[in-house]
């Protein structure tokens, strides 16, 4: 016993030792070369720089913040700021607005999506890009901002307005939307984990629950990149009882090593749930699902969830500056963690490593199946992620879905409930028309590469063997843009009916639109409707 | 009181503002130490695994060096040793260059009349044990450092040679250092050679005594070739002794300036010349760099020589290195140099990056323009420009696979065992039926071999097969792949003119070392004949390069 304290001793002190040796290094290194370089440094930069790469090479959640980025920070880390609720983009030489948030200033006074921003408080707003107007947009919460807009007409025509609009401080909710997706079945999504997330989704689920008898609930936690640790163990006590452990952190030094339990009564621990996810959901979001899935408490369906078990604090340092470190890993019930890339581990080049499938170790959940640890969550379904066509990718990229789905809005005044919103065919056929009149075009892959192809083997002298069957294939790769439009229709059709949903009933019409054409949440109503399957899903393999 | 100083104010300003400044600076530069001891600490400390505090600060200081420029270095404890061995003009050890090929170290070159070469040491040996240790597996620098040692200390080593048989040799340790000029000669009955792989110390005499030599053998030599093609550079000093070989005494060689004026120096010729008037070609390419790039740009000022080859690397910083506290270096850049038409010839700007963070080469655009003695238009930024420019000599994909899987190296290592000797490097030719030997060899070495269009056209079946276009292009998709297939095993009929000249240049190596190698690549090297071609024509070609164009 003695040994091991005295031995544990001599290591603080050697490291100690080192540390100082290093630091005191580093001064001088760092002294010569801002007297000595033959150009003029940047001091701050320097450093900056030498952290930023000391810092990386840890994990890439450990980070210097420097006075500078503090306020960047600040409003990352707690989503605040005035302003009138609205994503706005770049559409040619104009701002235009691309999202307003519900409730919020922009959505009130009627603004849309499509609509372009003229003028800010008599300023042109021509040319400037979409930060200046951002910035122009910001301020104070309760003064005033009046914005000229310019909107399509029902004739094609353009109408200007203006309205004034009061800055409000925008919080942004962390339950975007919750509904029915049918008579039988529930839906919360969650894209977020700040202060209110838990509050928001215990209210969603109550709200729900008072007015319908479900036979189960989809809990949408794709997307969802985490945030404050507190709240994900408050979301998973809507679903668990009070007193149940659902995470534990573990560091190098014993005031990191805690446990955290639920605090409350929950909601309902016994309507099903379905929690989806996939390769985005991450941090607080792995621990709620994880956190399900041990407790046998919900079916989890979509892909493997990033894999990121660490945490943060946020330490002092003179001079106003602030360190980001990691500091513990933490542990869901049944004992696993779930962190995927382990940092210490590196190649010899730096490059990092996922942990391979075969070094995962076994866990038991409460009911006795087996999961495992260092990969992230493992769904109990897995569904492969929707891949987009080059033709939806360029349409999207290229603003055509948006544009049309604003010259949609100016037509129609209404489109009736988002859920059974569907363009027919002869809708379709009017899109592909619009998309043959727009100047667009998109190169796929096999295009890029045949035509990389020729160059190559003309460089290796070795085209003139091979030209007559290189024409030939490449004319049967020569993409045909209205055949794409077809080829890739369904694809199109779903997202196009999403953007235009949106335009009526904002984000929840996007969000409404998308049940019908999402097969995840088609899996997971096949799921909750069937006592049998999610009986066998949940019970020790 | 504000308005009454204020008269002085405009006479005071300068000096008070460079005061304000350097205490800025000063105040700058020690925030940021404090702030970089909090957080280090904070870092080992706090972080949720244990740190190697060396490691982080090793990276640490690597980050902020990499922004600066690659030869500004942080040398550590651990690599003093290395640095100062690597950085010294004298070696100790046995004499051979080693490369690690599977798994194995084998001996790539031997340098003559060194310790290996004396013990009867062979290229294409296997070293398999050194020192009674087994070398399987180690790396470059294990073995590297066993071989390093003290002068006089003796070494055992037991080698495989390329037919399997096993040997041992004892040999002992050597200082020696690496050879200025492996090779003069003649190139023909005018034109005479010079070959400068380094400026290592006596640089400038070895030159000058092979200049010399040339000149008493060969009365009728009508011109020089200077050769630095893959010469790195080495001592600023001897770049001037070499200048000062072909230009008078008193003449300005290269001016180092820094960010502190006291700290600027000139460097001049000092002795009396040995020719000032022959005609001189010096060849150069993209590896020559730093000493090499004073020599050919001194001498293009001077409108000394005709520089023919390839746009030099660009190498225009000088550093020195300060000593640290624990035993620690660092390498700083803390000056440029000039040559005599005024300009700096360093090619990267590495104070401004791209936005992809790569470096930056400085645009034509921003070239500023100088005249050599004569008035000829030369710029900086950009090493050295040839006067008369040759491409650079590209190797197709087969070429590149036998140099690097070694089919080159083990067949000319297998032709030393067969024969004892060969005629003069000058004289010998592989027959044809050497060059089917050949052939027959390489077919039973597993060098299958990718080329670009291999490769893409991998890409492009993956790329098709996402985008559904395969199926319908499966037939010529086959059919491409296998005339490609057909193409690459035409390749060894196909370039047998090139393939017989490296194996010519190889074996020489053999019997004739580095010297025989050099000899025998000028008869196939453009740039050589090009060089002749000019030096033969003194008040033709050479004079009109040398001249003022309008």
């Amino acid at each position: 016993m003695l040994l091991i304290v005295g031995f544990s001793a001599f290591s603080v002190n050697t490291s100690f030792f080192e540390v100082s040796k290093n630091l005191d290094i580093f001064t001088t290194l760092y002294k010569e070369l801002n007297t000595y370089y033959v150009d003029e440094l940047q001091p701050d930069k320097l450093v900056q720089t030498g952290v930023d790469e000391m810092c990386n090479s840890l994990d890439p959640y450990t980070d210097y913040i420097t006075e500078e980025n503090m306020a960047d920070y600040r409003t990352q880390t707690t989503g605040r700021y005035g302003g009138i609720g609205a994503i706005i983009g770049t559409r040619g030489d104009w701002v235009t607005i691309t999202d307003p948030y519900e409730g919020f200033p922009a959505a009130r006074a009627g603004l849309r999506a499509g609509d372009r921003i003229m003028t800010i408080d008599g300023k042109n707003a021509k040319k400037l890009t979409s930060d200046e107007v951002s910035h122009m947009l910001k301020g104070k919460a309760g003064t005033n901002v009046v914005v000229k807009i310019a909107r399509m007409g029902a004739d094609g025509s353009e109408k200007e307005s203006e309205v004034t609009l009061t800055r409000e401080e925008i919080k942004i909710k962390n339950v975007p939307y919750f509904g029915t997706v049918n008579r039988d079945i529930g839906y919360i999504r969650l894209s977020g984990f700040t202060e209110k997330a838990s509050t928001e989704v215990r209210n969603a689920l109550n709200t729900l629950l008072v007015k319908n008898k479900f036979k189960g609930v989809i809990f949408d936690l794709r997307g969802n990149p985490g945030g404050l640790l507190n709240e994900a163990i408050n979301v998973s006590n809507v679903f668990v009882d009070k007193n149940v452990e659902i995470v534990s952190t573990r560091g190098k030094t014993e005031d990191q090593n805690k446990q955290y339990t639920t605090l409350n009564d929950p909601v309902d621990t016994k309507v099903p749930i379905a929690v989806l996810v996939d390769g985005g959901s991450a941090s607080a979001a792995e621990i709620v699902t994880g956190s399900l899935q041990d407790l046998d408490r919900a079916v989890v369906i979509g892909q493997r969830t990033y894999g990121k078990g660490l945490v943060q604090s946020t330490h002092s340092l003179p001079y106003n500056a602030k360190l980001k470190i990691t500091t513990a890993k933490y542990y869901i019930p049944s004992g696993r963690c779930i962190q995927a890339i382990n940092y210490a581990d590196r190649g010899k080049d730096g490059s990092v490593k996922r942990k391979a499938d075969s070094l995962k170790v076994a866990f038991k959940t409460k009911g006795g199946r087996t999961v495992y640890d260092g990969v992230g969550i493992d769904p109990d379904i897995k569904m492969e992620p929707e891949k987009l066509s080059q033709i939806t990718i360029a349409l999207l990229s290229k603003n055509i879905i948006f544009d049309y789905a604003t010259e949609y809005r100016s037509r129609h005044e209404s489109i009736g409930s988002a859920k059974n919103f569907e363009l027919n065919g002869k809708d379709y056929d009017d899109f592909v028309a619009y998309v043959t009149k727009q100047d667009f075009s998109y190169t796929t892959q096999s295009e890029k590469l045949i035509d990389e192809l020729k160059k190559t083997a003309e460089k290796e002298n070795a085209f003139a063997a091979i030209e007559a069957d290189y024409e030939t294939m490449k004319k049967a790769m020569i993409h045909d843009k209205k055949q794409d439009l077809y080829k890739e229709k369904k694809q199109i059709k779903s997202i196009l009916e999403e953007e235009i949903a949106s335009r009526y009933t904002l984000n929840a019409g996007r969000i409404e639109s998308s049940f019908k054409s999402d097969e995840e949440i088609a899996r997971a109503l096949d799921i909750l409707n069937d006592e049998a399957k999610l009986k066998s899903l949940l019970k020790k393999n | 009181m504000m308005k009454k100083k204020w008269i002085y104010g405009s006479l005071m300003a300068v000096v008070v503002m460079v005061s304000v400044a350097a205490t800025d600076r000063y105040f700058e530069v020690s925030r940021n130490i404090d702030v970089f001891a909090a957080l280090y600490k904070d870092v080992n400390n706090s972080y949720v695994d244990d740190t190697d505090p060396s490691k982080l600060m090793r990276t640490c200081i690597d980050g902020m060096l990499k922004t600066l420029d690659p030869f500004t270095n942080y040398i550590s404890e651990a690599q003093i040793e290395t640095y100062r061995i690597q950085n010294s003009e004298k070696l100790v050890g046995i004499g051979i260059h080693f490369q690690i090929i599977d798994s194995l170290p084998v001996v790539t070159d031997l340098l003559k009349d060194l310790p290996a070469d004396k013990a009867g040491m062979q290229i294409g040996d296997r070293m398999i044990s050194l020192g009674g240790e087994n070398t399987k597996g180690k790396t470059y620098d294990e073995v590297s450092q066993a071989l390093r040692g003290q002068e006089g200390t003796s070494l055992t080593i037991s080698l495989r040679d390329p037919m399997g048989k096993v040997r041992e040799v004892t040999l002992a340790r050597q200082e020696f250092q690496e050879t200025n000029v492996p090779y003069s000669g003649m190139l023909n009955k005018e034109i005479g050679y010079i070959n400068l792989k380094i400026f290592n110390p006596n640089a400038g005499k070895d030159v000058r005594t092979a200049f010399e030599n040339l000149k008493k053998d060969h009365p009728d030599m009508k011109g020089v070739v200077l050769d630095l093609r893959g010469n790195g550079g080495g001592l600023l000093a001897e770049a001037v002794n070499i200048v000062n070989i072909f230009v008078d005494k008193n003449k300005l060689v290269v001016t180092t300036k820094g960010r502190v004026t006291e700290w600027n120096n000139t460097f001049k010729t000092l002795n009396e010349p040995t020719d000032t008037k022959m005609p001189i070609a010096i060849l150069t390419d993209s590896k020559s760099a730093s000493a090499s790039e004073i020599v050919s740009g001194c001498l293009q000022d001077y409108d000394r020589a005709v520089v023919i080859g390839q746009k030099t690397y660009g190498k225009g910083l000088v550093q020195i290195t300060k000593n640290l506290s624990y035993n620690t270096m660092l390498k700083v850049t803390t000056a440029k140099y000039y040559i005599p038409s005024g300009r700096c010839i360093q090619a990267i700007n590495y104070a401004e990056h791209n936005e992809d963070g790569s470096v930056k080469r400085i645009p034509d655009s921003l070239k500023k323009e100088f005249k050599t003695a004569v008035g000829r238009r030369v710029w900086d930024g950009g090493g050295i420009d040839p006067d008369m420019p040759m491409p650079k000599e590209t190797q197709g994909p087969l070429i590149l696979a036998l140099i690097y899987k070694h089919v080159i190296f083990d067949y000319a290592n297998i032709y030393k065992q067969k024969h004892a000797t060969i005629p003069l490097a000058a004289e010998f030719k592989l027959s044809d039926q050497d060059y089917n030997d050949f052939a027959t060899f390489a077919k039973t070495k597993d060098f299958s071999y990718q080329t670009e269009s291999d490769r893409l056209l991998d890409k492009l079946k993956e790329a098709a097969t996402e985008e559904k276009y395969f199926d319908a292009v499966k037939g010529q998709y086959e059919d491409i792949r296998k005339k490609m297939e057909s193409d690459k095993q035409a390749a060894l009929g196909k370039n047998k003119k090139e393939i017989i000249t490296l194996l010519e240049n190889e074996i020489c190596g053999r019997y004739y070392f580095l010297t025989g190698k050099i000899e025998k690549s000028l008869q196939n090297d453009p740039m050589a004949v090009k060089a002749i071609d000019i030096l033969s024509q003194p008040e033709g070609r050479y004079k009109e390069l040398l001249s003022v164009h309008r």
